[in-house]
């Protein structure tokens, strides 16, 4: 896979880390190649689970051409990927930075970040999403005082209305980033993505409906390889080897 | 009537649920599940009782479902036909009459289903909860990925299904997953008697559709459901 600027992309055994490496991104930028990474994410069976590096950005500019405006949305594009996702941020995690993270499945930070949406107050609103995503995560209450009265708090704070889930020391970002990608490697990458289907769907149907959509993913997921074999090594207590089940 | 492994006590409005299934860790076989459903049924058609409680009198509230039973039948059509069939987990979400559980050790897998498909959780401090499909190549079935999220958020969901990570009652009553939590399980036990008594009396008509609304609230469109309240709030004056 390509390196494109301003993302630098690392492939390693079972998964992907994409880290955005300047303090100012512009969305059209990476817009782009992101959408070709994440195309080859959801085909590639080698790739399993996927890490966002976003430490290093400062801010995500909004989007010059408003021609462009409505077909760029990376959040959107975050919301295709299948296979789980992984966010690391540090800092003051603003705006549309603050955007980027919420389509992701799990987010780490450090104890000196601080989140806060301020759009309101510039004469300008949330664009990519955060009105529909947000209190889909930590409820309609907190997504108001966050987004109407641009409220900022702190990561504690942040991790008690689970936006994000869990906060460690600012050294151990990194490694802790990567012990979270690699014990998803351990599990089975068709049940995590199934789950993962059926959790996103619950919020957008009612609770039967969804179970029904759960019961025919299970279906699928009762003739993979995959699930007969971990059954089967499970009875024999024999090494488990998860594979890309077919 | 007697059931294999699940045994059944009424005391006037109160009907207790209990799994009976020591040797497995109350783990759920397709028989335990259908005596379950059987007797759930029993208690929704029953109009002498009120709430149901499930729980066990064992070590352990539900080690998940019977793994031993997993590849077992001749063909996939056949084990996915009874997965189809089974109603068990639609007749939790849709039982109209309050449902508590009362929770020790083992909360796993399905049964950290079923307590999420019930409107009350009690539960000892030795309560584990997990769903460890993910990690054994497997998807929630019994509504998991559906209704943690009537309880708690997305985020948490994600956390405990795509982790399969262990969580303790502290963790589970921070996430909103259980309701009370205490070491003493004499006290627990007393604590869900006081809170049955004070159910007694409430009209039954009434509660159902009270519980009815408020499952409503989380899935349904907000005019919808503020007609009905009041629909239901005028057909019961």
């Amino acid at each position: 896979m390509n390196n494109p600027e301003p993302m630098s992309v690392l492939n390693s055994d079972k998964y992907i880390i994409i880290s955005l490496k300047n303090e100012i991104i512009s969305p059209e930028e990476i817009y782009y190649d992101l959408n070709s990474i994440i195309q080859e994410i959801n085909t590639n069976e080698d790739i399993w689970v996927v890490g966002f590096d976003l430490t290093k950005v400062v801010k995500i500019c909004d989007i010059k051409s408003s021609s462009e405006s409505l077909n760029i949305s990376l959040t959107k594009l975050i919301l295709e990927i299948k296979k789980p996702v992984i966010g690391l941020v540090s800092g003051e995690i603003s705006n549309r930075l603050f955007e980027m993270i919420l389509p992701m499945d799990y987010r780490i930070t450090d104890k000196k970040s601080t989140f806060i949406m301020s759009q309101i107050f510039n004469d300008n609103m949330q664009f990519d999403g955060a009105t529909q995503l947000l209190p889909r995560i930590i409820g309609l209450n907190k997504s108001k005082e966050l987004i109407m009265f641009g409220k900022q708090i702190n990561s504690k704070e942040a991790s008690e209305i689970g936006l994000v889930n869990i906060i460690v020391d600012e050294e151990k970002l990194n490694e802790i980033f990567i012990r979270k990608i690699e014990l998803l490697t351990q599990f089975s990458p068709l049940a995590m993505q199934f789950t993962k289907t059926a959790i996103n769907f619950s919020k957008d149907t009612n609770t039967i409906r969804g179970m029904n959509m759960e019961n025919d993913l299970y279906s699928i997921l009762l003739s993979s390889k995959d699930r007969t074999s971990s059954i089967n090594s499970i009875k024999n207590k024999s090494k488990r080897n998860p594979y890309y089940g077919k | 009537m007697s059931w294999k492994y699940i045994k059944f006590d009424k005391n006037e409005h109160v009907a207790k649920i209990i799994f009976d299934n020591p040797r497995k860790n109350n783990a759920l076989n397709i028989l335990m599940r259908s005596e379950f459903s059987e007797v759930l049924n029993a208690c929704s058609i029953d109009d002498e009782i009120k709430v149901v409680i499930i729980t066990t009198n064992s070590k352990n509230f539900c080690s998940g479902a019977d793994l031993s039973e997993f590849n077992t039948f001749p063909s996939i059509v056949e084990s996915n036909l009874i997965s189809k069939n089974n109603n068990l987990w639609k007749d939790l979400y849709n039982f109209e009459k309050p449902i508590i559980c009362l929770t020790k050790g083992w909360v796993i897998g399905s049964g950290f289903e079923i307590i999420m498909l019930s409107d009350f959780v009690f539960s000892h401090t030795s309560s584990k909860f997990k769903m460890p499909e993910v990690e054994l190549s497997l998807t929630p079935i019994s509504g998991g990925t559906q209704t943690f999220l009537n309880k708690t958020n997305v985020a948490i969901a994600k956390e405990i299904m795509l982790f399969s990570e262990e969580i303790d009652v502290y963790k589970a009553y921070n996430f909103g997953i259980i309701n009370f939590y205490s070491d003493d399980y004499n006290l627990l036990i007393e604590q869900v008697r006081k809170f049955t008594e004070n159910i007694k009396i409430i009209d039954l008509k009434r509660l159902k559709i009270v519980k009815k609304l408020l499952n409503m609230s989380t899935e349904e469109n907000l005019y919808l459901g503020k007609h009905l309240e009041q629909y239901y709030s005028e057909s019961l004056r």
